[in-house]
């Protein structure tokens, strides 16, 4: 049994580092990494589960930030946008013009990283399938589309 | 930011997560069992619900099953519906899944979250109540463990005693095997709740089907089923079961129940074009 109760330290791996933070119980993953970690990369948009602007990877799956406690975080392997570095992918977003005000892109970056991850062979499909978890409300969604497959499609070939 | 405070406790063992639930409760504070956790937090944050402690018991290895056992597929209530769909030991389990909530919250939803929410869709029960005579729940709480038929679990939502958890779902091995269907319809958007979910079944010549969004929740009825295995046109077939449903049909901002009751005819009529071609 691990039981948090009141605040303590807890160690996460984010990023492939182990950092210690001291959150409530009740913080939920989105809140300790911006307020605690300072990786304000993991965007608050509706904190209802909809909008996918809080997308981590959370141990190869792309995870919704506001919708995990931090202490169920334990143990697991966390990659905000900030752990992505000169990534094809990011390359991608930009010769396709995949933003306009970025507040949606790391939520983007995210899903889409742990797509290719854990599918490089995805078809078209399994990508929109997977890229509908998160909003854009600048974009018509194309350009983000056709950056991702851009990199599927270089992956595949 | 959620704005009250509560404990996290994540049970390893069945016995664990019963005993701490009765001790929280023993010292006059209120617990809830803890799945995905995606409607509690949700719901927490907006101050719905209340409570002092969560159990986290979707890492209990009971709550993890996902395997062909003897001639049943098990299902643990902690196996995400991401997972149960990549798995896809029962077609129509994996189709009905698949349109709940988007990929990544699916990746955290999990099957007994789904049964026991409070949102009224359910649209994971729908393939259960299908073969509710085949399908039985392992549920878990002070007393021990009680094995439930599906029928007696849920009808509409999930029947537990106090203090009872979700452990399981097991369903007949054949009910992967017959031709079957799950169509969602939504207002516009791909992902969001549904205008009305329906399951459907062929064994042998009967027709069955489950219902979610069309009244207050999931249902199934014995005169609809008879109507739709009738000697009929696909049409009329369709038009008489909608004709069996009660005027509580529901009738919001998604639809209004005169579009959902035209709609859910057509839908029905297409269905068993398909599942009798
Ligand atoms: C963004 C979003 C979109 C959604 N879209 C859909 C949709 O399209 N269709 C649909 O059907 N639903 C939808 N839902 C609803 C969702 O399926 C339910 O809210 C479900 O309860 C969430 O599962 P969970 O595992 O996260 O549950 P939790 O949040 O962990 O728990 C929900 C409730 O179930 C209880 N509970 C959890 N597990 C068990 C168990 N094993 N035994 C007994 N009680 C248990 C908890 O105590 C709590 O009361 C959506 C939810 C969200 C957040
Ligand atoms: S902030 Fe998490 S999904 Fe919108
Ligand atoms: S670029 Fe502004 S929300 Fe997507």
């Amino acid at each position: 049994m691990f039981s948090y109760t009141t605040r303590q330290s807890l160690i996460l791996q984010v990023n492939q580092d182990a950092l210690t933070v001291t959150p409530r119980p009740s913080d939920t993953l989105l809140y300790t990494l911006r307020q605690e970690l300072g990786f304000t990369g993991a965007k608050p948009g509706c904190e209802n589960g909809d909008c996918g602007a809080c997308t981590v990877i959370f141990d190869n799956l792309p995870l919704k930030s506001c919708l995990m406690l931090t202490a169920e975080a334990v143990g697991h392997e966390i990659t905000t946008v900030e752990g992505l570095h000169h990534t094809a992918l990011q390359d991608a977003f930009m010769d396709h013009w995949a933003f306009q005000c970025g507040y949606c892109t790391s939520g983007f970056l995210t899903t889409a990283h742990a797509l290719l991850t854990r599918h490089p062979d995805a078809d078209r499909q399994t990508m929109v399938e997977w890229l509908r978890s998160n909003l854009c409300r600048c974009t018509g969604y194309q350009e983000i589309g056709d950056a991702v497959w851009s990199v599927l499609q270089a992956r595949q070939t | 930011m959620i704005p009250f405070s509560f404990e996290y406790h994540r049970a390893d063992s069945l016995e664990e997560a019963a005993l701490v639930y009765q001790q929280i409760q023993a010292s006059g504070q209120k617990p809830i069992y803890y799945g995905g956790g995606t409607e509690i937090l949700t719901m927490a944050r907006l101050a719905q619900i209340h409570f002092d402690a969560v159990i986290d018991i979707k890492q209990i290895p009971q709550c993890q099953r996902l395997e062909r056992a003897d001639d049943a597929i098990v299902f643990g209530a902690g196996v995400s519906l991401d997972r149960i769909g990549q798995a896809n030991l029962w077609p129509l389990l994996s189709q009905a899944g698949a349109r709940v909530a988007d990929h990544s919250v699916r990746c955290k939803i999990t099957l007994g979250g789904n049964l026991a929410g409070t949102l009224p869709y359910r649209e994971v029960a729908l393939p259960f109540m299908l073969f509710s005579s085949d399908a039985h729940g392992l549920v878990f709480g002070p007393g021990g463990s009680r094995d439930v038929p599906f029928k007696e679990l849920f009808n509409g939502q999930l029947n537990l005693r106090p203090g009872e958890f979700l452990v399981e779902l097991r369903v007949a091995q054949f009910a992967a095997e017959v031709p079957a269907l799950s169509v969602k319809k939504t207002r516009l958007d791909w992902v969001d709740y549904p205008l009305f979910t329906v399951a459907m079944v062929r064994v042998n010549s009967e027709i069955r089907v489950a219902f979610s969004g069309v009244t207050g929740c999931p249902f199934i009825s014995d005169a609809i089923n008879r109507t739709l295995s009738a000697a009929a046109s696909w049409d009329d077939r369709a038009q008489s079961a909608v004709a069996h449903i009660s005027d509580s049909v529901v009738d919001d901002l998604h639809g209004s129940a005169k579009y959902r009751r035209f709609l859910l005819t057509r839908t029905l009529a297409d269905m068993l074009a398909k599942i009798e071609e």
